[in-house]
């Protein structure tokens, strides 16, 4: 037996049941997250100023967080996966974050700088 | 139990049935209970990798933002040496590639194989043109000295002061300046004596004295100089931890784009046996989360090293 | 049970059962190429004893040392490789791996009712992973060392050292992905391969304490890898990340190293943990106390063992506020280990209490671990650290949670399930003399320690003043006798393999499905699928859920 005579079987059956995204959405993806890579790097070039704070970096980074997101969410699907994978998921950014904030608790409150 | 009711579970609990009409899927292993346990077990076990993963790059992260905060100025300046063009055409490579990978996997789903075959290809050719877009990035780094070491020289406005260096070194090719580089610690810039290298370099860092040319003065005050050349210490401070993260940052990603294309060889090979079918296509589906999960990587490595301060504030 | 102490005594005759998974295949090449979990759990106790003794031969040249005032046994730079290679050797290749990939391996599977851990072959891929890691350990040892201590700190790491500071970095990176699988397999294999009716709360709490003791695996150990490739490449390329003659900051370096060696130290502990959880309640006949609470102060302590890594910075110019901040958290994550000790002691409360020996070394964990934790408060206070940080009473301290905690509960550990690995009895009178043996040249060996630090003997010097000398030999008098106490085992285990009396399934009557299979176990641990219907340690007594 050859994997095409399976699939042409269960082809039918998988449509209706199984998680398969379709090409559209995947297509619209794509065209967002092409975008959103003009977006950043427009807005790299602007001065974004608010009460003499630049915001340039926190902008570049929602922009690369909305993009990573929606791979996340669509290419690879967690939006219809399991509340384990999603709580993997919030796992991993969470513990990055515990690395990321609590070091910068030392290196931005320190006197002598 | 509670997580064995996942939304995949009613559907590939089907195949499990499917399967056991006739005995075991060839692929079935034998402590699984059902094919479904089988295909969670993996993927989870993926996912668990990538977190992984993330904080494999979060160590390097970490480094990141913490010098970015203390080098704006140098992060910016060495940021701008960076190609605009080359970062945003192999963004759009890897997004594309992400893209090719989603349809490849989605062709698995529908057992589609020759058209599985055909999206990873094309997945790989975009990874392959990632790779010599980076190639061309690294060799203008290594030309104009732009690569942290001994022979670091970085200069924002372009004086021609790490271009020229002497006739001896303008002769040398890449792979002669890489043979340099990775000599460690004899490395001088050739037609530059190493004595008057170092005295130089040290006389630029004030309160320092120089004991041997190796730097191994054990017992001395104060640390050894810096081995390199004067430009090296006349560098801007900061601008080598740049371009020392940016190698770090992007060589990682690059060496784990190599190892997913040789996965997608392999993955390519098990297709073309026929290995996979609409039952069974568990390791494209957990290479395509890898491969995502390269693509995020970059999709954050590209505003934080391409994009620091173009705008010229403060 | 009617006296005081008391012994379980197997009097029922047994024979061994026919097939189970040591007589399945006797090839070396069945052995090498095995995918059951509980044949690589062998093949990793033996290599981890290997490198016990290793560290130990480091550790008794420093105590030899150590005893005279003058540097006279080893050179200073001979003292340094000394302490390093002990610390890398007993950390990285011996407590990390210990009761994780040995015991963990090997039951995990069965207490949860599997037949195997999700993937086999990594958990092999793992072993392999941390032989070669372990060698290129060993072959940096043998080339000439390295002195920079276990912590491998930046300068003196990245630039000022000539030792095989790269070598070892690597063989450290190499192994610590073997504890990133083992840790993955375990998770999936809880999440994924547990039997019908098996639910979370029914489930040991040796498996919580390895579920989170492998969330730290998997999250901590890929931030020390990247340090440590950072480190390799600064040294080897002068690249700079860390070098502060480049503007780097070597106190990053401690930062990311921390970051995982802090919770590393729960990787080693909380699997012990676990162990003692499960050897308490066998003893004891008696439902543990509250079952929940230890289950969740496992994972908290996962959780809040991320949290306060600074503590090993205090003096090494941190920010005051940050230290504040760290020190406070340093005091929160005290109190789930504390809910361990006391339900722990509320389960002996009116039990019918054993004394076998892995029930005396339990005691012995509860005990030392204890004064290991407390010792912790003191330097967890940011005033206190700064005089005692860097003296012999970190030392001791470190020692009490790592040797009084975590070797003990191994040992205690591979006693209690040495009748279902072997499908033999070890020598009971032995073994009490050698749990009294370890017991008391311990508290020898580390509480004059205490002192030493107190009175401000700085670590990591192979000289001292000639006024510390009486303490400094009752140390290494109780290092003799602890090391009388590590090699008895070794004996009469290995003599117990041939002549032990035979086991039975369940020689300890205790709860658990480990216990309800054959020992040793048939290869796929259980003949049928076992169906779980109640909760662990249902010793048959009336006490209300706590
Ligand atoms: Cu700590």
């Amino acid at each position: 037996m050859t994997a095409h005579q399976q699939t042409e079987h269960q082809q039918p059956h998988h449509e209706s049941v199984h998680h398969i995204g379709s090409l559209f959405t995947y297509a619209l993806i794509f065209g967002a997250l092409l975008i959103g890579t003009g977006l950043t790097v427009w807005a790299a070039f602007q001065n974004i100023e608010v009460g003499g704070i630049s915001l340039n970096a926190p902008i570049a980074l929602i922009i690369a967080t909305v993009k990573a997101t929606l791979v996340v969410l669509y290419f690879m699907h967690v939006k219809d996966s399991s509340r384990l994978t999603k709580i993997t998921v919030i796992s991993g950014v969470f513990w990055l974050g515990i690395l990321l904030t609590l070091t910068m608790t030392d290196f931005l409150t320190r006197a002598w700088h | 139990m509670a997580t064995r009711t996942d939304p995949e579970v009613h559907d590939v609990g089907a195949h499990g049935h499917h399967a056991g009409d006739e005995g075991h899927h060839p692929r079935h292993l034998h402590h699984f209970d059902t094919m479904d346990q089988q295909k969670d077990a993996s993927g989870l076990g993926m996912w668990v990798f990538l977190i992984q993963e993330v904080m494999f790059f979060g160590g390097l992260f970490c480094a990141y933002l913490v010098y970015r905060n203390r080098f704006f100025p140098a992060f910016g300046a060495a940021s701008a040496t960076l190609s605009i063009e080359l970062g945003t055409f192999n963004t759009v490579v890897l997004i594309g590639s992400s893209l090719t990978m989603a349809l490849a996997v989605n062709a698995a789903q529908r057992g589609l194989v020759k058209r599985l075959m055909g999206f990873i290809i094309a997945t790989m050719i975009l990874g392959t043109v990632f790779l010599g877009v980076k190639v061309v990035e690294y060799s203008q780094k290594f030309e104009k000295r732009e690569i942290p070491g001994q022979n670091f020289c970085f200069e924002p406005q372009g004086g021609g002061r790490c271009a020229g260096v002497s006739e001896a070194q303008e002769k040398e090719t890449i792979p002669d300046l890489l043979k340099r580089y990775m000599t460690g610690g004899l490395g001088h810039p050739p037609g530059e004596p190493s004595d008057s290298a170092l005295a130089h370099g040290a006389a630029s860092i004030p309160g320092e004295t120089v004991t041997t040319p190796e730097g191994h003065s054990s017992g001395e005050e104060g640390p050894p100089p810096l081995p390199g050349g004067s430009e090296r210490q006349r560098s801007m401070p900061g601008s080598e931890i740049y371009f020392s993260l940016y190698f770090a940052m992007t060589g990682m990603h690059a060496l784990h784009m190599i190892i997913g294309m040789g996965l997608m060889l392999w993955l390519l090979y098990n297709a073309h046996k026929g290995m996979y079918s609409a039952a069974y296509y568990t390791p494209i589906e957990n290479f395509g989360l890898y491969w995502h999960f390269v693509d995020i990587v970059w999709i954050y490595l590209f505003p934080l090293l391409y994009l620091i301060n173009r705008h010229g504030g403060h | 049970m009617s006296t005081a102490v008391t012994d379980v005594v197997v009097t029922e005759t047994h024979v061994m059962p026919e097939e189970h998974y040591l007589n399945a295949d006797h090839s070396l090449k069945s052995w090498l190429l095995t995918q059951d979990h509980k044949r690589i759990a062998i093949l990793y106790m033996l290599t981890i004893t290997f490198f016990f003794f290793v560290g130990g031969i480091m550790a008794s040249l420093v105590r030899l040392e150590l005893l005279t005032p003058a540097g006279d046994l080893l050179e200073s730079d001979t003292y340094n490789k000394a302490f390093t290679m002990h610390g890398v050797m007993m950390i990285f290749f011996f407590l990390i791996p210990s009761v994780p990939a040995t015991l963990g391996n090997f039951l995990i599977p069965m207490m949860i009712g599997a037949k195997d851990l999700a993937f086999p072959k990594i958990n092999l891929l793992s072993w392999y992973i941390f032989v070669v890691g372990a060698c290129f350990g060993l072959a940096a040892m043998i080339t000439g060392g390295v002195d920079t201590g276990w912590t491998f700190y930046a300068p003196l790491s990245t630039t000022y050292s000539n030792t095989n500071v790269i070598l070892t970095a690597v063989g450290i990176l190499i192994a610590g992905f073997a504890s990133i699988f083992t840790g993955l397999n375990f998770i999936v294999t809880i999440h994924k391969m547990r039997a019908p009716g098996q639910t979370w709360f029914r489930l040991p709490l040796f498996v919580w304490a390895h579920y989170a003791a492998s969330i730290i695996m998997v999250l901590g150990t890929p931030v020390i890898a990247i340090t440590l490739i950072l480190v390799a490449l600064e040294r080897g390329f002068h690249i700079g990340i860390f070098d502060p003659r480049l503007g780097g900051d070597p106190i990053l370096f401690q930062h990311m190293f921390w970051f995982y060696s802090h919770p590393a130290v729960y990787i080693m502990i909380l699997p012990g943990m676990g162990v003692i959880s499960e050897v308490v309640t066998t003893f004891s006949h008696k439902r543990i106390f509250g079952y929940k609470a230890i289950a969740f102060s496992s994972v908290a302590i996962a959780v809040f063992g991320f949290l306060v890594w600074a503590h090993h910075m205090f003096i090494a110019g941190i920010s005051m506020y940050a230290a504040l901040i760290f020190s406070l958290i340093s005091f929160l994550v005290a109190i789930p280990s504390a809910i361990k000790v006391f339900n722990w002691s509320a389960t002996l409360y009116k039990g019918s209490v054993r004394w076998n020996t892995p029930m005396l070394y339990a005691f012995g964990f509860i005990g030392l671990f204890t004064i290991g934790g407390l010792t912790g408060l003191f330097l967890a206070a940011l005033g206190l650290d700064v005089h005692l940080t860097e003296t012999y009473f970190i030392v001791a301290h470190f020692h009490y949670v790592m040797v009084g905690g975590m070797v003990l509960a191994y040992l205690c550990g591979i006693h209690h399930w040495w009748p279902k690995m072997t499908g033999r009895l070890y020598p009971e009178l032995p073994a009490k003399l050698s749990a009294l043996l370890v017991f008391v040249g311990f508290n020898l060996t580390f509480m004059p320690q205490f002192i030493l630090g107190y009175l401000g003997m700085p670590r990591r010097y192979h000289s001292y003043p000639p006024e510390w000398q009486v303490l400094n030999v009752l140390s290494t008098a109780g290092a003799s006798i602890l090391a009388i106490g590590f090699l008895l085992p070794m004996l009469y285990l290995v003599w117990s393999l041939k002549y032990g009396q035979v086991a039975g399934p369940n020689p300890w009557e205790s709860t658990g499905l480990e216990w309800e299979t054959s020992s040793p176990p048939p290869s796929h641990n259980f003949h049928e699928t076992p169906v779980v219907t109640s909760e662990p340690y249902n010793y048959g007594e009336k006490e209300g859920e706590v």
